[in-house]
């Protein structure tokens, strides 16, 4: 393994949050030469020091540079412009999800990938929660018979910066947060959405110009009814930044998995008790982030595509989408797959 | 070259975990044991060779990690040592201190590694919770309370019998033992109580010992063969100067199933089980890599602690831990 060549691997844009987390874990990692660039300088000359890494001082440098895959973390509506550079330039793409904030948007990284020959990949880490896996494993398995309901959640807290720009984001808390377990919803059921009905409001933050809550309930070709709750209804006091959780219902067995179950409880008074209230879950589990990435390294080694892909991250905004169409119109909303 | 080969010693129930670990490390195993079923059933379930002695591994492999029943660690480890090999052993390090230092002064003579299972320090809730308090986020520990509570080893098991495993003290607490040394520093006085005598040689089924240590810190731990009927928990709760952390394997569980039963498909629900993270470690450090996080000596500390705790069980009064091994 240790023999194996390093992968040059770019982050495109740090604006969203996990994009600093992926360097931390890219940084450290013996395999890789990670580089980076962002449209903010000083916040990628930031975080490019603090893990020790190149801050290329444009995109068009970093491509230059002829990285084998990049990451893009930038503004969800700038996934497109930055993946049609890096396919460009022939690299491999993992986009954070949700893939785009409008349909065509994610058809063109489609096919801007396919075109380049080059593979994109969807930042869905649920795919690589251990709990998530045995969950779905055994129902894969039969071991929950048919399965005819979900109940899903993916709340968090209340993100600001440009995740509250209806531009930028594409939407709130229901293109945010929508998009994680709808994808493990297909994963698992191996089927696609059929009809969504959503309702959201903003009680919470009301002064943003998006919705800050939200509740989805879709229908999918095999018959599953699933809901969604994407609400950013964490409070900013919350011991730790949301969670994920799905309740599968079949006709022989139940299972609940809290994808963020393995934490420890701390209290901290910090130093000389001088801090405030610090209630905080430590994770001790498995990395999701990490899974996902050593998924994208694999795939480019590999010469084959990721999973999940980049029509995974489309079908799964397709899903978002429908449900501000559904808000919209007071009614459920059919999705028609192509 | 590194290591090819690992001779497991006692094809039980940790045996045949560590024979599983093995193979995921892509390491060659063969087993040894003294009884036929448990032979055939190692060979049928892992497609190992197996062989009736620990002579027959001498010659073939190049690490011998021992699984067997306590009382006969000592005995295997010194053999392995002797023939020149790493030897990884089972935790308790041995049933008695001579036998420790022993088997200790030995492998340093021959310039072997010796590596005692102390697992705890593997599993990952707990890692994270020695990480914590290194870095700091609970001050100083102060408090620190550990429970370990299953159902009983079958009747018949060489566990009940004291003189051979140490009971539930010497088998089952000592895993807290050495956590707790390893969070809060060497311990200084041992009170324990055991109650509850149920095995076949009239045994105790469960203990509660409070642990003092150099710092000042006070320990409780408490150890069960009595929660007989529901599934194995551990809990920890450490208070410290600053703040305070809380860990219960069951008090949050990530999959909750009906059928109950359903929920054990899913396994321990990491990419690693613990078991394997701590082979990896030593096999890293018998390949020439760092010291892992647990040495022998440890292994011999927690041993001399949980010995501690059963001569206070037996004679109700608080006993002190010779300085030479708060030293050790």
């Amino acid at each position: 393994m240790s023999t194996q060549r390093k992968l040059k691997i770019g982050i495109m844009s740090f604006a969203h949050l996990h994009g600093a987390g992926y360097a931390g874990l890219l940084a450290n990692w013996p395999d890789v030469e990670l580089r980076v660039a962002d449209d903010d300088p000083e916040r990628g000359k930031r975080i490019a020091d603090r893990f020790g890494v190149t801050c290329a001082p444009s995109y068009a440098e970093l491509l230059a540079w002829k990285p084998d895959g990049v990451i893009v973390c930038s503004e969800n509506s700038r996934h497109r412009e930055l993946t049609e550079q890096a396919a460009a330039a022939g690299a491999h793409v993992l986009s954070e999800k949700p893939l785009a904030t409008s349909l065509a948007d994610g058809r063109a990284m489609i096919e801007a990938c396919e075109a380049a020959g080059v593979r994109l990949m969807t930042a869905f880490p649920m795919r690589f929660s251990q709990p998530v896996i045995a969950a779905v494993r055994i129902a894969q398995e039969g071991k929950l018979g048919t399965i005819h309901g979900i109940a899903a959640t993916n709340p968090g807290t209340m993100p600001g910066s440009w995740f509250v720009d209806p531009e930028l984001a594409g939407g709130g808390a229901v293109m945010d947060h929508t998009v994680h377990v709808a994808d493990v919803m297909r994963w698992l059921l191996g089927s696609e959405a059929v009809e969504v009905y959503a309702q959201t409001n903003r009680i919470l933050y009301p002064d943003l110009p998006v919705e800050t809550a939200g509740t989805l309930a879709v229908t999918f070709a095999n018959g599953t009814v699933a809901t969604i709750d994407c609400s950013w209804s964490r409070p900013n006091s919350y011991p730790t930044w949301g969670g994920v959780t799905l309740e599968l219902v079949g006709d022989e067995g139940v299972i609940s998995v809290d994808a963020f179950a393995q934490v420890l409880a701390s209290y901290s008074d910090g130093p000389g008790r001088t801090g405030g209230q610090d209630v905080r879950w430590l994770p001790w589990g498995d990395d999701p982030n990490a899974g996902m990435l050593r998924e994208f390294l694999s795939a480019i080694r590999e010469d084959r595509a990721p999973v999940p892909s980049g029509w995974d991250g489309y079908r799964a905004t397709e899903i978002a989408l429908a449900a501000y169409r559904s808000v919209e119109a007071g009614q459920p909303v059919p999705i028609s797959t192509e | 070259m590194g290591v090819q080969t690992v001779g497991v010693v006692g094809l039980g129930s940790i045996g045949r975990i560590h024979v599983a670990g093995w193979q995921r490390l892509g390491v060659t195993v063969e087993g040894a044991d003294g009884l036929p079923e448990a032979r055939e059933r190692a060979r049928d379930a892992f497609g190992i060779e197996v062989h009736d002695g620990l002579e027959a591994l001498l010659r073939t492999v190049d690490v011998i990690d021992v699984c067997t029943p306590t009382d006969t660690h000592a005995e295997v480890a010194l053999a392995a040592v002797r023939a020149g090999k790493h030897v990884i052993c089972e935790k308790p390090i041995t049933r008695t201190l001579p036998e420790a230092d022993a088997l200790i002064s030995a492998a340093n003579e021959r310039g072997v590694q010796l590596h005692v299972a102390q697992v705890v320090r593997f599993f990952p809730q707990y890692a994270a919770a020695a990480r914590a308090i290194a870095s700091g986020r609970i001050g100083k520990p102060a408090v620190l309370r550990f429970t370990r509570e299953g159902g009983m080893p079958g009747a018949d098991r060489w566990y009940h019998d004291d003189n051979r495993s140490g009971g539930i003290i010497g088998d089952v607490m000592i895993h807290d033992i050495d956590y707790a040394r390893w969070v809060a520093g060497e311990v200084v006085r041992v009170y324990a109580r055991t109650l509850r005598n149920a095995g076949p040689q009239n045994g105790a089924t469960h203990a509660y010992a409070i642990l003092t240590h150099a710092s000042g810190a006070i320990s409780h731990l408490t150890a069960s063969w009595a929660r007989v009927g529901a599934p194995f928990r551990t809990s920890f709760e450490i208070a410290g100067s600053e703040g305070l952390l809380e860990h219960a394997t069951d008090s949050r569980p990530a999959l909750r199933t009906a059928p109950a039963e359903l929920a054990r498909l899913g396994g321990m629900l990491l990419e690693e089980d613990p078991w394997t993270a701590e082979l990896r470690e030593f096999l890293a450090a018998i390949n020439g890599g760092p010291p892992p996080r647990v040495s022998a000596e440890d292994g011999r500390a927690a041993l001399a602690v949980a010995l501690a705790a059963i001569e206070s069980a037996k004679t109700g009064r608080a006993v002190e831990l010779a300085t030479e091994v708060a030293a050790a």
